[in-house]
């Protein structure tokens, strides 16, 4: 899966994520098959039931 | 305008260039297989029911609907409302269509901008939707594009989609793909008494025209007899397996006030989601604005 560039509004209300990504894992890593690069969300993204981390964290802005 | 059309393969119809007013349950309509219909450059007003649509057991090799402007579908009897509707096509291309005011009674129980179903290719580019779905709360299912069924490409590009303003309870997804299964099944319980028609059109799909919806293994027999066939541990590490579909939602416009995704993609293809902007334009907390498995 490929998440790119992409600017999403939602509320700033709540907790619930602006973007959730659901996506398997290869067979011998842990790292999920997607790249999430380059995007503005008013909430957090969120990959795999939990927060955005690395290494795509600082990639993407909240604001 | 009712099109049934013959078995010859290379058979070609075109409608184009009309102005079709105050009629229904359909504006334009085909049925049957194979061959090619375009739908080009038609003016569609106060349809009741579909605007442009192919039957659930339409099988044709190539579905053309572009350039037509689709206004005022109402939700008649069947309290559906659909602007543009193609199933079980080999290629699909609906391109830049205008399409307005669809099912914007409150009454409406299903309404939908664009629907596509067990295509093997299908493009959903440069369409402008603007008030789909009613204005007002509702309990009924509103969609803006969607695609049910299985698939090699599909391509929802440059399209700009602006559901109805609803209220609280708008139950309204402007993107939905939705490739196995029951695509809103996780959000059922937030829907009342709606009737998914795109799950219907999917399983019509698989019952009436299943060569169309066996893209996958075909394409395997082929690669593998041409000796191109991968290692199952390659596919399995491949982060882009390329047997496994490709589904791109990229360079577009997303705006509903409702609590649902704006954009939800159930796949088990590869997913390209980017370019796009979303705003749910409410301040309703709601479900996340994209959710995509």
């Amino acid at each position: 899966m490929i998440v790119s560039s992409n600017r999403v509004e939602v509320s700033t209300e709540s907790e619930v994520p602006a973007i959730a990504l659901f996506v398997d894992a290869a067979n011998d890593k842990q790292l999920p098959h997607c790249t999430v690069l380059g995007n503005i969300s008013s909430r957090l993204i969120w990959l795999n039931d939990a927060p955005l981390g690395g290494p795509w964290k600082p990639l993407n802005i909240v604001a | 305008m009712l099109l049934t059309l013959g078995s010859a393969p290379g058979g070609r119809a075109l409608i184009a260039d009309n102005t079709i007013r105050h009629v229904g349950p359909f504006g334009i309509a085909w049925s049957g297989a194979p061959g090619s219909v375009e739908v080009r450059a038609n003016r569609l007003g106060q349809i009741a029911e579909y605007g442009i649509v192919g039957a659930f057991s339409s099988r044709l090799e190539l579905a053309d609907i572009r350039d037509n402007t689709v206004e005022e579908v109402v939700a008649a009897r069947a309290r559906a409302a659909y602007a543009i509707q193609v199933v079980g096509a080999r290629v699909a291309e609906v391109r830049a269509n205008a399409i307005s005011d669809v099912g914007t009674s409150a009454t409406s129980a299903s309404c939908a901008g664009i629907l596509v179903a067990g295509c093997r290719v299908a493009q959903v580019t440069d369409n402008v939707l603007m008030r789909i779905g009613p204005a007002s709360e509702h309990t009924g299912v509103v969609y803006g594009i969607a695609y049910g069924g299985r698939l090699e490409t599909l391509d929802i590009r440059g399209n700009v989609v602006e559901l109805g303003q609803a209220l609280e309870g708008g139950n309204d997804i402007a993107v939905l793909v939705g490739l196995d299964g029951d695509p809103i099944a996780g959000l059922r319980g937030m829907i009342v008494g709606a009737n998914d028609h795109l799950v219907t059109l999917r399983e019509a799909v698989l019952r009436s025209n299943p060569s169309v919806m066996l893209p996958f293994s075909e394409r395997a027999r082929t690669v593998r007899i041409a000796g191109f066939l991968a290692a199952p541990e390659e596919i399995g590490t491949d982060p882009v397996p390329p047997r496994a579909g490709d589904v791109a939602v990229v360079d577009n416009v997303l705006r509903t006030t409702s609590a649902m995704p704006l954009a939800l993609i159930e796949t088990t293809a590869n997913v390209t989601f980017a370019q796009n902007r979303v705003a749910r334009e409410s301040e309703l907390a709601g479900t996340p604005a994209v959710p995509a498995r």
